[in-house]
């Protein structure tokens, strides 16, 4: 039975770290459901568990992304400001919104911000790259031009951020909901990427990536005190999350930014779709 | 060499590595060492389990990994991992003060302010 647990345990991680890393986000998208609805582990676990996964994701992703320069690492923390301001407001505000029982609408809310959002991702999911768009102010003050070597397209692709303060809110919303809800918050930091600062998917991907363990570190010590993190679940999980993390960190650089846009779609649709159902259930 | 990406890189893969070794050697001591936890193997590793983070002060961390119990090897495991981040923002904060970019000084010093914040001082108000 413990033999069964640990190996379940083990393949979702690898599952919730391969996913993550090639989308940009923390895998609990993928953990949650499985340990609360597939295990039986009370959702306080599950979320603790999901938490300590995105660091592990984030951390072990990121070693390869930005060793190989596809992490825009000024972009990822400049914007940190925010999802660190943001992710502690959101545990601060968690037990007030929990006392006047207004999460399972949160939930539902950011669970329609994440559907109507699929239409403009959608929208671009036939180019390769981003459409130039011209610098603006924030391109120079933030130092926001970078590049990096395409193994697929066989090229350096150069590129520039814009509009950072329009992302920066973004963050800070993502910040939040990560302080709040415990999940979601690389979805929402991918986005910002995305469609504010019209960043590759490439790069928006593995900044998430870079910036997600930043943003989960600041939940960590609330959850442990809570008693959140369960020594057995989260260590093996953590195990199988970092093996399906590097696996995938080897894989993203050979797909197209097409390919990796589709997946980010269906876990937008799914993620979106789980968040209605956490809220209305 | 010592770019900024090369430098972070190094140090998330020296976090990453050094937390699996400490948590496999937890799982592991968890089979070999069975009496040294308060806790029988099937209370750890089950779903519903009673032991968790709350119970597992830093305190007495030092007397759990001497006397081989695997639920503090997996916990400190845990703990690098969580230190991880918030040491590659630290080493960000030296590099970009050395090289004398003030706005990413700033910037970084920030993010790490508010991990530090988040992590020693707003767990005392929960």
């Amino acid at each position: 039975m413990v033999l069964l647990f640990f190996i379940l345990l083990l393949v979702g991680g690898i599952a919730a770290g391969f996913i993550g890393s090639l989308v940009g986000l923390g895998g609990a998208i993928v953990l949650v459901p499985l340990l609360s609805i597939g295990l039986g582990v009370p959702l306080y676990y599950a979320t603790g568990s999901a938490l300590i996964a995105t660091i592990a994701t984030s951390s072990g992703a990121a070693s390869a992304y930005v060793k190989d320069r596809i992490t825009n690492v000024k972009i990822g923390m400049s914007l940190e400001i925010a999802t660190t301001l943001g992710a502690i407001a959101g545990s601060l505000l968690a037990a007030y919104i929990y006392k006047i029982g207004a999460l399972s609408i949160i939930f539902v809310v950011f669970g329609i911000v994440l559907l109507s959002s699929v239409y403009q991702s959608f929208k671009k999911r036939k180019l390769e790259l981003p459409k130039r768009m011209r610098p603006d102010s924030t391109t120079r003050i933030f130092q926001l031009e970078g590049s990096y070597y395409d193994e697929y397209l066989k090229r350096r692709v150069k590129y520039h951020g814009i509009r950072w303060f329009q992302s920066e809110a973004i963050m800070l919303a993502a910040g939040v909901i990560s302080g709040l809800l415990g999940v979601g918050s690389g979805v929402l930091k991918v986005l910002s990427m995305d469609q504010a600062m019209n960043l590759p998917q490439k790069v928006s991907t593995t900044t998430s990536n870079f910036m997600i363990g930043v943003t989960a570190a600041v939940g960590t010590a609330i959850y442990w005190k809570l008693g959140y993190i369960q020594p057995f679940i989260a260590g093996t999980a953590a195990i199988g999350v970092l093996i399906g993390a590097y696996i995938g960190s080897k894989k993203l650089n050979s797909m197209r930014n097409v390919g990796i846009r589709t997946l980010f779609i269906v876990v937008l649709v799914v993620l979106g779709v789980e968040m209605i159902l956490r809220g209305i259930l | 060499m010592t770019d900024l990406e090369y430098i972070i890189g190094n140090t998330l893969r020296i976090g990453v590595i050094a937390s699996i070794i400490v948590i496999l050697a937890g799982l592991t001591l968890l089979l070999l060492v069975p009496g040294a936890s308060r806790y029988s193997l099937t209370a750890i590793a089950s779903p519903t389990s009673k032991l968790n983070s709350s119970l597992i002060r830093f305190s007495s961390m030092l007397n759990g990994l001497e006397s081989l119990d695997g639920v503090y090897f997996i916990m400190l495991g845990l703990a690098i991992l969580i230190a991880t981040p918030v040491a590659r923002v630290l080493l960000s904060v030296f590099w970009f003060f050395q090289k004398r970019n003030r706005i990413y000084t700033l910037i970084t010093a920030i993010v790490l302010i508010n991990m530090l914040v988040a992590i020693f001082v707003i767990p005392l108000f929960i």
